[in-house]
């Protein structure tokens, strides 16, 4: 490669060399060559007027002599190729051949044109009494003309010529050996590494010296950048084990579905929480996978959609689907991630879901809240949990544009045998008629103990009334059936129900309550064991 | 007009020490039938150009001795050369042998008795020995000579 730089170089002074000594010789040959032309023109002149004063007199006297005196000397020059002398009075000597010249009208204004040399009477100032005319030996004056401007374009190109040579040797000796060293140091230094090329001794101050530095910063700047990208590039590998670690060891599931509902990606824990089956079944399959893992996908999949519309983070107990006995939980968290990373130039949606197993904290949850709602004694409502329960059946009541009836119930002659036989013989006894109360009664209905021995239930429907009637009339059979004790002995207790209904301006729990409790006093006062409804004076 | 041309006249009088030299005529006999020649017909003749009068004639020059102050005062005042001018210029001409010399008189006095004698001659004197034997065909106008 240096060698081609070298000839290179070598080529390019020459054809610069060659070029210019060639423009310089031609520029000089044209020069010369009109300068010579110029210079016969002048000494032709000047042979002239040598021999004017001799040849005026020669004219004047019309004297063939003088004449001839006259141009003998002129035709001694070899300038000369011929004279012609006439005067006025018809004087007309010639000597050579000037027709050739005359004859050709070119040869006129060509430089081989004569010198025309007016002649004046030496007595009266204005006469003109003859005319020399000298005509240049013209081939004469090329050929010397031609000559001169050769050997001075010959010169001249020669000198261009050595002075290129001296320039090339110079540049070939100088320049050429450090930029080959130079050129081969830094093919030979890997960038990244320390290496540095060193500087030319003879060249520190020049441009090629400022060529090497400049080379060195830009090396010391790529040893900077790739040294920092490799920093880069372990902290960003480190981040991605650690990020794949936490991905694949989570103990919550992960998983991305696209904007289709198509499942794209999962990690171990969302195939630990969903199962193999499913998961294999649904994952980077073209299935909507929301069905397949929730036991409500149409919510779902409206939460999934809101998260894709509103970048809102959705925090939901979803229950999963599945065939087992016991339902499972998860929660879930979703939102939108939009990947703009190369390839999606506009942005592709998803939507990651995170799943943690919430299934024995929703099973825990529900005990609290069944102990909490229950009374422990008759696994009824409790008074807290029934008035819930009654303001939710109330609001039920008037969407189905129905009625709710609910029925106060004191048991009489409770507390004789609780004296008599003991607590453990009441709470038999309370046992027992929340079982009766609850076989008379259907799911839908509400049955709760409120407190000692008094119990509520109600009962919601279109006809309300009857049906609380029917479930009085039930009520007042079955509790009032012999109760066996532990002990062998059996016992009877009575009850006395207090209904009221809802409508008719009665629309407040604790109002219709109220009015329930009066009733029931009402059947207390008139002998007991009976239901009474409430009615409006 | 005439008075001015008369006043200039004497002015050049007065201002020549020589005035008299200066009144240099050019004659012919009063049988030659030219009555007036000009300056350059005198010099051609003078000079050896023509050897003839304008109408034909043939003409013999009359120069006086080489030393006279009449022949210093014709060449210079008429040709504008010096006499030794005038004499190499001769010298030249005579080289080539065509030419002969003009025929030289000792004084004014053989000049007129020359030009009274032959019908051909044509001679200058100072206009002060004048006679009534001779044609005068052209005066030397002043002031041109010393330049």
């Amino acid at each position: 490669m240096s060698d081609r730089l070298s000839f290179r170089i070598a080529l390019a002074v020459a054809i610069l060399a060659l070029f210019g000594a060639g423009i310089v010789s031609l520029v000089s040959y044209i020069k010369t060559q009109a300068s010579e032309q110029a210079n016969a023109q002048r000494t032709l002149r000047q042979l002239g007027l040598t021999v004017q004063r001799t040849a005026t007199i020669a004219t004047y006297l019309d004297n063939q002599e003088i004449a001839d005196d006259a141009i003998q000397g002129l035709a001694e020059n070899d300038l000369v190729a011929a004279i012609t002398l006439t005067s006025v009075n018809g004087l007309n000597i010639s000597y050579g051949d000037s027709s050739a010249h005359s004859a050709s009208p070119a040869s006129i204004i060509s430089p081989g044109s004569p010198v025309r040399v007016r002649l004046i009477s030496p007595f009266t100032p204005d006469e003109v009494v003859g005319e020399l005319l000298i005509y240049p030996r013209q081939e004469q004056i090329d050929r010397n003309a031609r000559a001169a401007a050769l050997e001075r374009a010959g010169l001249l190109g020669g000198y261009t010529l050595v002075i290129a040579m001296v320039v090339m040797f110079v540049i070939q000796w100088q320049f050429v050996p450090t930029l080959k060293q130079v050129a081969a140091n830094l093919h030979g230094i890997r960038p990244g590494s320390n290496d540095r090329l060193s500087m030319p001794t003879s060249h520190a101050q020049d441009e090629l010296g400022a060529l090497v530095g400049d080379i060195n910063q830009l090396l010391a700047l790529a040893q900077e950048n790739i040294e920092s990208e490799r920093q880069l590039r372990q902290q960003i590998e480190s981040l991605e084990r650690r990020f794949r670690l936490i991905f694949e060891r989570a103990s919550a599931g992960i998983f991305l579905i696209d904007s289709r509902g198509r499942l794209i990606m999962t990690n171990p824990a969302f195939i630990q929480i969903v199962g193999d089956s499913i998961n294999s079944r649904i994952v980077m399959q073209d299935v909507d996978c929301l069905t397949e893992i929730f036991a409500d996908p149409e919510s779902v999949r409206s939460i999934v959609q809101r998260a894709l519309n509103n970048e809102v983070v959705s925090a939901e107990d979803l229950r999963l689907a599945g065939l087992e006995e016991e339902p499972r939980w998860v929660h879930s968290l979703f939102s939108r991630i939009v990947d703009d990373a190369e390839g999606h130039p506009d942005g592709q949606h998803y939507v990651q879901g995170i799943l943690t197993d919430i299934t024995r904290r929703k099973r825990e949850e529900q005990l609290m809240r069944f102990h909490a709602e229950r009374d422990p004694l008759t696994q009824l409502h409790n008074r807290r949990s029934a008035e819930r329960e009654l303001s939710t059946m109330l609001s039920k009541s008037r969407a189905v544009e129905g009625c709710l009836a609910i029925c106060l119930i004191d048991l009489d002659n409770f507390k004789p045998i609780n004296d008599t036989h003991g607590h453990e013989a009441g709470d038999k006894v309370l046992v027992t008629v929340a079982a009766r109360m609850q076989g008379i009664l259907r799911s839908d209905d509400l049955a709760a103990r409120l407190g000692g021995d008094e119990f509520l239930v109600a009962v919601l429907g279109q006809d309300c009334r009857q049906m609380i009637e029917a479930v009085a009339r039930k009520l007042l059979d079955t509790l009032t059936q012999d109760i066996e004790l532990e002990n062998g002995t059996c016992v009877r207790v009575g009850a006395s129900l207090g209904i009221a209904l809802s409508g008719r301006g009665n629309e407040d729990i604790a109002q219709l309550l109220n009015l329930a409790d009066q009733a029931m006093y009402r059947v207390k006062n008139r002998g007991k064991n009976s239901y009474h409804i409430y009615q409006p004076v | 007009m005439v008075k001015a041309l008369t006043f200039m006249l004497a002015l050049l009088m007065l201002s020549t020490n020589q005035a008299c030299q200066a009144k240099v005529v050019v004659l012919v006999n009063p049988k030659n039938p030219i009555d007036k020649l000009s300056r350059a017909q005198v010099v051609d003749i003078y000079m050896g150009r023509f050897n003839n009068f304008p109408d034909g004639q043939p003409v013999s020059p009359l120069d006086q001795s080489p030393d006279s102050a009449d022949r210093a005062s014709f060449y210079q005042v008429r040709v504008g050369k010096t006499i030794a001018q005038v004499n190499a210029y001769w010298a030249r001409l005579l080289f080539t042998g065509r030419v002969t010399p003009h025929r030289v008189l000792s004084d004014s006095v053989a000049v007129l008795n020359t030009v009274h004698l032959n019908k051909d001659s044509l001679a200058y004197v100072d206009s002060q020995v004048l006679d009534g034997k001779v044609k005068v065909v052209y005066r030397l106008k002043q002031g041109r000579a010393f330049q």
